[in-house]
């Protein structure tokens, strides 16, 4: 079993994340720095604690978290069982036609909202999907119950843990709102289990961004929604420099990330970016883990300070480990 | 976005601590001139959260009642009246509610005098995130919500007793929704915003201009901060909304913060300063937490405070007699003609003669005395 460093480790011994308070903790990453490992750590505190979390992914399928939490020492799957995680899965699915006897779209063609037609460049065509080799991946699971998709969003209580997120080969704005109520029913279906609000993990809404065109405004709106009804969210984006620096020239699609990232670190408790090593690639250095305040943890809140840091992590076989620049990694 | 910070300017000073200051601690207390239109501009580096906290807090102090209008945050400021969940909700709407919430509380809180005073504020608007009024009001969207103008919806719920405080992220990228509706000549909202307001704030973080500063007294580039630090991968740096204090804990210093001001008096003269609210009061004389910045020994090291020159050495010393003066001593001392000054006059002159002009209480003796 590997060790995970400890939140308090990570955001500071006087900072709890605490069960009332709708905390909102950004962890950003760049290409090459995987940000999953402190998901675990996230995950393995919550449901060791005892509380209920839902966790929800449009990059990948429950069984990568699976195999990855089993490597971190985290038994996913028991806790799926158990009911105190919910797993979203907002990838498998994600564009695949609600009823089982509809052929599946070549490729996930991304079909702009209404207003985002106008906002389009001459030269842009569809945007980019950064989503693009999902087709290949999901095809293969169309045979298996997409029934399931269509009992999830009306019925909490089906057999199969995972709920499933479908808004069609062609997303519209009311499949959106279906999307929210799939995550909202999930979230208050683990919340009348327990008396405390429950944790909620959001992995890839940059997918949502890219591929399935809705507006940014619809996903901070899904966050602040969730946000009321869940305790700690924890979200995860990529915040490579391209994403982030934007010029009078940016796509609208740059802009629209970057605009979500930047808005979400304006409420965020605290802020952690992964990072790459300055310096260039070292053999027991995996990257760089930065703490910032937040706006959110200025504000009149009862959870203590989040103490800003910067930290070398190193990630191997063995666990996780933090330590600060000039310790060594030994 | 960042801006350099100014140099020390010591001729100016004197006067700038006596009338900067003054308007600068009348604005924040919306005491005097008030300020009906107030933007703030922050950015991740420094958000402007503890500024606005100031102005609840100093707003509650004169009984103004606070209505928070809140697009992002789910734990608004404490000591609110009233909070207005804006997500979601149309620029009609939202004016309706502000409205009402506005008139309402006039007439609880003024209820004995019936014509509320009109240079008074009554009550203050707090905008937690104009970035998504901008939005709201540049989306004609499926024809659902008006088109109401950002600058109709401002005036509309400013009233005499109003006064807006909104706060603008000025890091985050606006999506422009060209539609063909648009007049290409409509300027861009934040410009639009920017001249709109009365009084345009602008905050930094203490760490990070301090860091500025020091380059800069060495002729060095000064540093970039937040997303201009140039690190890949990097949102804000280090020293964000942390404040600046040698002696308070994190969550006490993480009060103050640095800002730049400029308020537009109703004549068109404009004042502009650099001020920094520290987390607690410099003196234990005064509560005011406001000073310039100029007058931080972080910022400015060669600064002396002309309280520290007389008040403050005696103080510190156990002495049972004042060593200072009195205004009127000071003038008399002054008054005082030195005799080799009046030698110098023509009269004065004519060589080793005594000057001295014989007093009432002399027991003058004509015969002995000579002059």
């Amino acid at each position: 079993m590997s060790k995970l460093p400890t939140p308090a480790e990570v955001l500071g011994p006087s900072f709890h994340l605490l069960p009332q308070e709708s905390q909102l903790l950004l962890i950003t990453s760049v290409l090459g720095t995987s940000p999953y490992w402190l998901t675990y750590t996230l995950l393995h505190n919550f449901l060791a604690n005892g509380e209920n979390v839902a966790f929800v992914s449009f990059t990948n399928e429950f069984a990568y978290f699976r195999e990855g939490g089993k490597r971190h020492g985290l038994d996913l799957q028991s806790h799926l069982k158990k009911g105190t995680l919910t797993f979203i899965d907002g990838f498998s699915k994600l564009f695949l036609p609600a009823t089982p006897a509809q052929p599946v779209s070549s490729a996930p063609a991304p079909s702009p909202s209404p207003s985002r037609v106008g906002a389009m460049p001459p030269r842009g065509g569809p945007i980019p999907p950064r989503g693009g080799p999902i087709a290949p991946r999901a095809a293969p699971n169309a045979a298996i119950p997409t029934t399931v998709a269509a009992a999830a969003a009306t019925n909490n209580n089906t057999p199969d843990p995972i709920k499933y997120i479908t808004l069609g080969p062609s997303p519209s704005p009311s499949a959106f709102k279906q999307l929210d109520h799939i995550i909202k029913s999930a979230l208050q279906g683990v919340s009348t289990t327990s008396a405390n609000k429950p944790k909620l993990v959001v992995e890839g809404l940059e997918v949502l961004l890219a591929a399935a065109g809705v507006d940014v405004g619809t996903v901070e709106d899904l966050i602040y929604d969730l946000r009321e009804i869940s305790s700690t969210t924890t979200i995860l984006l990529p915040s490579d420099s391209v994403l982030i620096h934007t010029s009078p020239t940016s796509t609208p699609l740059e802009l629209s990330h970057a605009n979500l990232v930047i808005s979400l670190g304006h409420t965020a408790d605290a802020i952690l970016s992964l990072r790459l090593l300055d310096t260039g690639v070292a053999k027991d250095i995996s990257g760089v883990l930065r703490v910032t305040r937040g706006a959110g943890n200025l504000a009149g809140t009862t959870a203590g300070v989040v103490e800003e840091k910067e930290m070398l992590y190193y990630e191997s076989d063995a666990g996780v480990r933090i330590f600060a620049r000039g310790s060594g990694g030994h | 976005m960042s801006m350099a910070p100014p140099q020390a300017n010591a001729k100016t000073v004197q006067y700038r601590r006596t009338h900067n200051l003054l308007l600068g601690t009348r604005l924040i207390s919306q005491r005097g001139t008030p300020s009906p239109f107030t933007l703030i501009l922050d950015s991740l580096e420094q958000s402007s959260t503890p500024l606005i906290e100031e102005y609840i807090s100093r707003a509650k102090s004169l009984r103004v009642g606070v209505t928070y209008v809140s697009f992002t945050t789910l734990r608004p400021p404490k000591d609110v009246n009233k909070v207005i969940k804006a997500r979601g909700k149309s620029l009609d709407a939202l004016q309706k509610e502000l409205i009402t919430a506005t008139t309402t509380t006039t007439s609880s809180a003024g209820g004995q005098q019936q014509q509320p005073d009109p240079s008074k504020v009554q009550n203050m608007i707090i905008i937690d995130s104009t970035n998504h009024l901008i939005s709201l009001s540049s989306a004609g969207e499926a024809g659902s919500k008006t088109n109401m103008s950002l600058s109709f919806f401002l005036s509309s719920i400013l009233a005499p007793s109003v006064t807006v405080i909104a706060a603008y992220h000025t890091d985050v990228p606006r999506i422009s929704q060209s539609h063909t509706g648009v007049n290409a000549y409509t300027p861009d909202p934040l410009d639009l915003l920017k001249y709109l307001c009365t009084t345009l704030v602008t905050v930094y973080s203490p760490g990070h201009i301090f860091a500025q500063k020091r380059a800069l007294d060495k002729s060095l580039p000064p540093p970039n901060f937040g997303l201009e630090e140039g690190t890949e991968g990097s949102l804000a740096s280090l020293g964000s909304n942390t404040g600046w204090c040698e002696t308070c804990g994190t969550n006490e210093k993480s009060r103050g913060l640095i800002y730049e001001l400029e308020h537009r008096r109703m004549s068109g003269r404009a004042m502009s300063e650099w001020f920094f609210l520290l987390c607690h009061a410099p003196s234990k004389k005064s509560k005011e937490r406001l000073i310039l910045l100029e007058d931080h020994p972080a910022y400015n090291p060669t600064i002396e405070l002309p309280t520290s020159k007389n008040e403050g050495a005696v103080e510190d010393s156990d002495l049972t007699f004042s060593l200072g003066l009195t205004a009127k001593q000071k003038s008399d001392r002054e008054g005082v003609v030195l005799p080799y000054f009046d030698a110098q006059s023509e009269e004065g002159g004519t060589g080793g003669r005594i000057l001295y002009v014989p007093g009432r209480e002399d027991d003058w003796d004509d015969e002995e005395d000579e002059i």
